[in-house]
């Protein structure tokens, strides 16, 4: 009976109910969107590092596991490869610079300095001086592979041998180089004329069976596992946390907003609820009608509102980074769902002290 | 002075000694009646009278200050607000002022829901409110809300409505005030009639003197005191 009651009453109110369904839809495509905006910031921070083959990263102790700060030598690295706890390692250097393809603007690049024939290199490619493996995030703006790019201060040409997907690090595409090469483009950009064995960033590291990154014990180096670095790298946290205040913000305004216009709608049909409560429904029936309306009404607007925030996220300039995240999705819709509820508690206790004699006053 | 009752237990409804008191004042004065089954019987009186409240403690809408109700074996005025809620449910119909009904049902959903409160199943329910939409002149109508109704019809359909629980006493709060003469003569027949084929106790309310010879005894209630009319 409960169903049916809540049912006519959509049917009769359409525009109503069509009301609270377009809210909870703008409302919920501002939270997905905020949630996809939150992920797709952190994805083009720290892709790159999540990307990395192995079992972690070996650092340099005291920089809280930043690798833009990170200075690990070449001993270093060989210690982290002979320690019992390594099966294998892989030097790693990072180089910020700019870069440019012909007559295009220039833009900026984050260098991954590998050995030629690193686990992080796609299937089939070894890495030779002037070769590097770009970030498909590029292939729009016509760089591919064949393309020759000109590299930091000294214009240093290399050649794109391949790409790669989903691999930024600080909002910035990566480009995989040979080791020697970043070491040079790092040299150009200090303005000296090192060699190829210079220090590096960190130490890939793949863990012998059995054995976990706290085994790994080199001095001055933390062993730490891929995402604990992607965390630590400058911004995310930041970033993570300014898209989840503003998710915070508009589940707080979702939920006056439900809880008004659930009382309002509670109290303007207080005197149809007198009829029936005096026709002896009884109040629990009345009462998961309400519910019945608000679950089905928040459910149809989330629905919406998913949809509504894949289109925005499909129509945003590709400058703003969103990943909308099936996962995500439903956890922010769990949330309003829950807030919904919680909100109709308001209209609830209205409904259930609703005197069945206002019925026997003038319509 | 107060109107001789039968003895209590032969009525579907009975007031015993009602009193009601509204923040000092009282509204109700050692009222007692018995609506036998099958008849009508028409409360008069001016605004302000009490008619209303009296009807409300009839239907267990509102506990009176003193005095007893009984519906059946029951005594409405002690009851649980569950078992009021029951009887409201299976045993009284109401037809409110100006036939205050669910908007958003329509004619067959409302007399369907009075059938289904007193507990018959739904498949039965449909058929139920078919006849009776027949019985008051709205088959053709079955499907408007009461918005789409006339006056008179919502006031038929707020009857069909009430009398589809099948119950032992229906309860009219001035059913005719909204109509004209000619459509507040037809509903009270139809009450009239209705009740005696159903054989449930009618307790009414009016203040239209034209139509007290339609109902088997009229009850005038003054300051909240009763007599007969």
């Amino acid at each position: 009976m409960a169903l049916a009651l809540a049912w006519s009453e959509i049917r009769f109110a359409r525009l109503r109910f069509a009301l609270i369904v377009l809210v909870v839809a703008l409302l919920s495509a501002l939270v997905f969107a905020m949630g996809a905006i939150g992920v797709g910031l952190g994805h083009a921070n720290v892709s790159a590092v999540r990307a990395l083959p192995g079992d972690g990263l070996a650092l340099q102790a005291g920089v809280d596991r930043s690798l833009p700060r990170s200075v690990v030598t070449r001993e270093q690295v060989a210690a982290v490869g002979a320690d019992p706890a390594v099966a294998w390692a892989e030097p790693l250097t990072l180089v910020s610079l700019m870069a440019q393809a012909g007559g295009e603007p220039r833009f900026g690049l984050s260098v991954l300095g590998v050995p030629p024939d690193s686990r992080t290199l796609p299937a089939g490619i070894r890495l030779d001086a002037d070769a590097a493996v770009l970030d498909a995030e590029l292939d729009a703006a016509g760089i591919a592979p064949g393309t020759t790019l000109r590299l930091g201060p000294r214009g240093r040409a290399l050649r794109i041998a391949a790409t790669r997907k989903g691999a930024t690090l600080s909002h910035q595409p990566t480009l995989l180089v040979a080791d020697a090469t970043a070491q040079r483009l790092r040299a150009d950009l200090a303005g000296l004329d090192a060699g190829a064995r210079g220090t590096v960033s960190a130490v890939l590291v793949g863990l012998a069976p059995g054995r976990t990154l706290a085994d790994v014990a080199v001095g001055d180096v933390e062993a730490v596992a891929h995402e604990t670095a992607a965390r630590a790298m400058p911004g995310y946290r930041g970033e993570l946390m300014t898209a989840q205040l503003v998710q915070l913000c508009l589940y707080v305004i979702g939920a006056a907003l439900l809880t008004t216009f659930f009382w309002m709608v509670t109290v303007q049909k207080a005197g149809t609820l007198a009829v029936l409560r005096a026709a002896g429904v009884p109040a629990r029936t009345l009462a998961a009608a309400l519910l019945a309306q608000v679950v089905g009404l928040t459910a149809a607007g989330l629905l919406a509102g998913w949809l509504l925030a894949a289109a925005m996220t499909a129509a945003i300039p590709d400058a703003i980074s969103a990943v909308l995240r099936a996962g995500d999705v439903l956890s922010a819709a769990a949330i309003l769902l829950a807030l919904s509820v919680l909100a109709a508690a308001l209209a609830l206790r209205t409904l259930l002290r609703t005197d069945p004699l206002l019925a026997l006053q003038r319509p | 002075m107060t109107a001789a009752p039968p003895p209590l237990s032969a009525a579907p409804l009975a007031l015993a000694g009602v009193s009601h008191e509204v923040a000092g004042a009282r509204v109700l004065d050692d009222v007692s009646l018995t609506a036998p089954a099958g008849a009508v019987v028409a409360v008069v009186g001016p605004s302000g009278s009490g008619k209303t409240t009296l009807l409300a403690i009839a239907g267990g809408l509102l506990r009176p200050s003193a005095g007893r109700v009984l519906l059946g074996g029951d005594d409405l005025a002690r009851a649980p607000e569950r078992v009021r809620e029951r009887m409201r449910a299976r045993e009284i119909g109401f037809v409110f002022q100006g036939a205050n009904l669910a908007p958003f049902l329509t004619a067959e959903r409302l007399v369907a829901l009075g059938a289904r409160l007193a507990g018959r199943p739904a498949a039965e329910t449909r058929a139920e409110a078919a006849a009776l939409l027949a019985a008051v002149g709205l088959e053709r109508r079955a499907g408007d809300r009461p918005g789409a109704l006339s006056g008179g019809e919502r006031q038929r359909l707020a009857v069909a409505a009430a009398l589809a629980k099948r119950p032992r006493v229906l309860l009219a709060d001035e059913p005719t005030a909204a109509l004209d003469s000619e459509r507040a003569r037809e509903v009270m027949e139809l009450l009239g009639r209705l009740a005696r084929e159903r054989g449930a106790a009618v307790v009414l309310s009016t203040h239209d003197d034209r139509l007290l010879d339609l109902a088997d005894r009229v009850l005038q209630l003054r300051d909240g005191r009763l007599a007969d009319g």
